[in-house]
């Protein structure tokens, strides 16, 4: 199925141009926008869209920007999380490097439904030449008057500029990407003010996701109720579904939220790889629990799978097969966010090397007997005591693995696993 | 050393002032900055960070905080080339501990470790954004996926 939106004509030949972009209709909702629409008509249309962000959290876009424009302070400022750190999320990358110029007319977009003139697009550190194709996009955006002041002839100013993090998982929060473009550490910001009244520089600022802004275009030139028709009830239009680990065709693959998991993974992901048995996956990404083949028919929007007990996440779905070993699995998790944990609060730095020492006994088997269930105990003052997002949902995966999988740490701990034993000495 | 020998040559120090062009408070374009003398100096050493508290007019302290901070910025000399590989989950699911092990049996190094004619470094990484490549490598500003061990020493040869 060719990608409807996101990805729309993301194959054409050197869709990265602006000359070839704009063959293909692109700018024409921003012409639109401008021509057509106050400011008001298009946040009233992205509400009514029922657009809600692809960076994780689902949060309605229609509702985030109208908190912006409704806000006195200026300047207001757009930003775009081009952090995509989840792991097993890999969706932005191919909308900064392929078609570029979709986000960008997004953006501009929302700069004239909430009445701000600077964006900035803020990528990983990692993203290098992500960046420079970014940078690239803009310069000709403005060398063409649709980046500038009096875009298209109208009483509207909008620049954008791009900007690299470097390095830091907890850059994506959308606080600590602000305290990064400040220059600073990214440790989160506390919340309330957020971002929508105190973002960058203290001002309104309207962040979202790449994805997110890549959805705006359309919505503006085709209509919400166009747009809405596909998905679910709760959540409207597509989403680029990251599908990796152990399946034969890896790959984000754009499709109407509603797809059921057993659909993704056997009619696009090209079914579990070399015909081995599906022994779990994570949704959303390494703060997801994972599910078992019992949730296979689970629908993949936010609701169903939070219902199933995980969550959607950036739909970053990691599949595991058999026979891998679900203590390494939490272990590579666990290690990930003990590197990741910003330090700004003790539950979460501390919690986090808790779990890996914990994790590294059990598999060894040099552990003591109630470290199973100590991890379980840690898990659960984590999650209510840390300060960010971060915390409170890193050892979610670990507990769920635990959950499903526990005789395999209870062989460990007892150094009856053959799989893990060449670890020893 | 002598206090009038700069670590940062001049046509560093004038990147700096383009950039500080376009931040209104010399702060806040930090991040760039650092990206900038470790380009051009191949390290943030302490020496290093001396003269750039000056140029930036703040504190060492607060830019050692940055630099340690995040994973990208070095305070140790680092190779010419620098290879990531992912370790996280994905990556790891399609084997990429052989793509460490290829890289060590190729070049002698471990994560962290620099090969002693200063031509590589390597680091590890965490997911680059790349799953659907998996395993998953990055040289310098290239990601390679996905990596068959095999091809690993061929790879390096280009660099
Ligand atoms: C630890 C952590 C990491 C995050 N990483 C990302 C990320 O890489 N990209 C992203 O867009 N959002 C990320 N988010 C979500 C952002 O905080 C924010 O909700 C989102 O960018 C808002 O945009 P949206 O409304 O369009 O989704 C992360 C959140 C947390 C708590
Ligand atoms: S929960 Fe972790 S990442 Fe978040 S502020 Fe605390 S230490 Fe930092």
């Amino acid at each position: 199925m060719a990608a409807p939106i996101i990805y729309r004509d993301i194959e054409t030949p050197n869709i990265r141009s602006l000359a070839v972009y704009r063959e293909k209709g692109g700018y024409k909702a921003l012409e639109k926008a401008l021509n057509d629409m106050s400011p008001a008509a298009v946040v009233e249309e992205v509400k009514k869209a029922k657009l809600v962000g692809r960076g994780g959290a689902g949060f309605p876009t229609g509702l985030k920007w109208e908190l912006v424009s409704k806000d006195p302070a200026t300047p207001r400022y757009i930003i775009a999380n081009a952090e995509e750190g989840e792991p097993g999320t890999f969706k932005d990358r191919p909308i900064l490097e392929q078609i570029p110029h979709r986000l960008i007319e997004g953006m501009a977009i929302a700069a004239y439904a909430v009445g701000a003139e600077e964006g900035v697009i803020v990528c990983r550190g990692e993203f290098m030449e992500p960046a420079r194709i970014l940078r690239e996009a803009v310069a000709e955006a403005e060398e063409a008057g649709l980046l500038g002041e009096r875009i298209m002839g109208k009483d509207f100013t909008f620049r954008v500029w791009v900007y690299r993090t470097a390095g830091a998982y907890i850059c994506g929060e959308e606080t600590s990407l602000l305290e990064a473009l400040e220059g600073k550490p990214g440790m989160p910001r506390i919340r309330p003010p957020f971002p929508v009244n105190s973002g960058l520089w203290s001002k309104p600022t309207a962040l979202n996701n790449v994805e997110t802004f890549s959805n705006v275009p359309n919505i503006i030139l085709e209509g919400a109720d166009s747009y809405s028709s596909l998905g679910t009830e709760k959540n409207a239009g597509t989403k680029g579904y990251c599908i990796a680990g152990h399946v034969n065709k890896p790959g984000v693959y754009e499709l109407p939220f509603g797809i059921t998991l057993r659909d993704l993974i056997d009619n696009h992901a090209g079914g579990i790889l070399d015909g081995r048995q599906l022994k779990c996956v994570f949704p959303g990404g390494a703060s997801s629990s994972c599910l078992t083949p019992d949730n296979l028919d689970v629908v993949l929007d936010f609701p169903s799978v939070a219902a199933a007990g995980s969550m959607l996440g950036s739909a970053a779905l990691m599949v595991v097969a058999e026979p891998t070993c679900m203590v390494e699995v939490s272990l590579r998790l666990a290690r990930f966010f003990r590197h990741e944990s910003c330090g700004k609060c003790i539950p979460c730095r501390e919690g986090t090397c808790q779990t890996v020492r914990l994790l590294d006994g059990i598999q060894r088997g040099t552990g003591r007997k109630g470290d199973i269930d100590e991890i379980l105990d840690l898990a659960s003052v984590v999650r209510q005591s840390a300060f960010c997002g971060l915390g409170q949902a890193c050892i979610n995966p670990v507990v769920s693995c635990i959950k499903h999988f526990r005789q395999e740490f209870e062989e460990h701990l007892e150094g009856r696993a053959a799989c893990c034993r060449k670890e020893e000495g | 050393m002598s206090a009038n020998v700069q670590v940062i040559p001049e046509s560093t120090r004038e990147r700096l002032r383009e950039l500080f062009e376009r931040f209104p408070r010399k702060p806040d374009a930090l991040l760039t900055a650092l990206y900038i003398v470790q380009e051009d100096c191949n390290n943030l050493a302490s020496e290093v960070l001396d003269e750039l508290a000056a140029v930036m007019e703040m504190p060492k302290s607060i830019m050692y905080e940055v630099v340690t901070f995040y994973h990208l910025y070095s305070t140790k000399p680092r190779g010419r080339n620098i290879i990531l590989i992912c370790q996280n989950l994905c990556c790891y699911l399609r084997s990429s501990d052989e793509i460490y092990q290829a890289v060590y049996e190729e070049l002698g190094i471990r994560p962290g470790e620099t090969t002693e004619d200063g031509r590589f470094t390597l680091e590890t990484a965490e997911c680059l954004a790349a799953c659907e490549r998996a395993p998953a490598m990055m040289i310098n500003e290239k990601t390679f996926g996905p990596v068959d061990p095999a091809q690993v020493k061929a790879i390096l040869k280009k660099y």
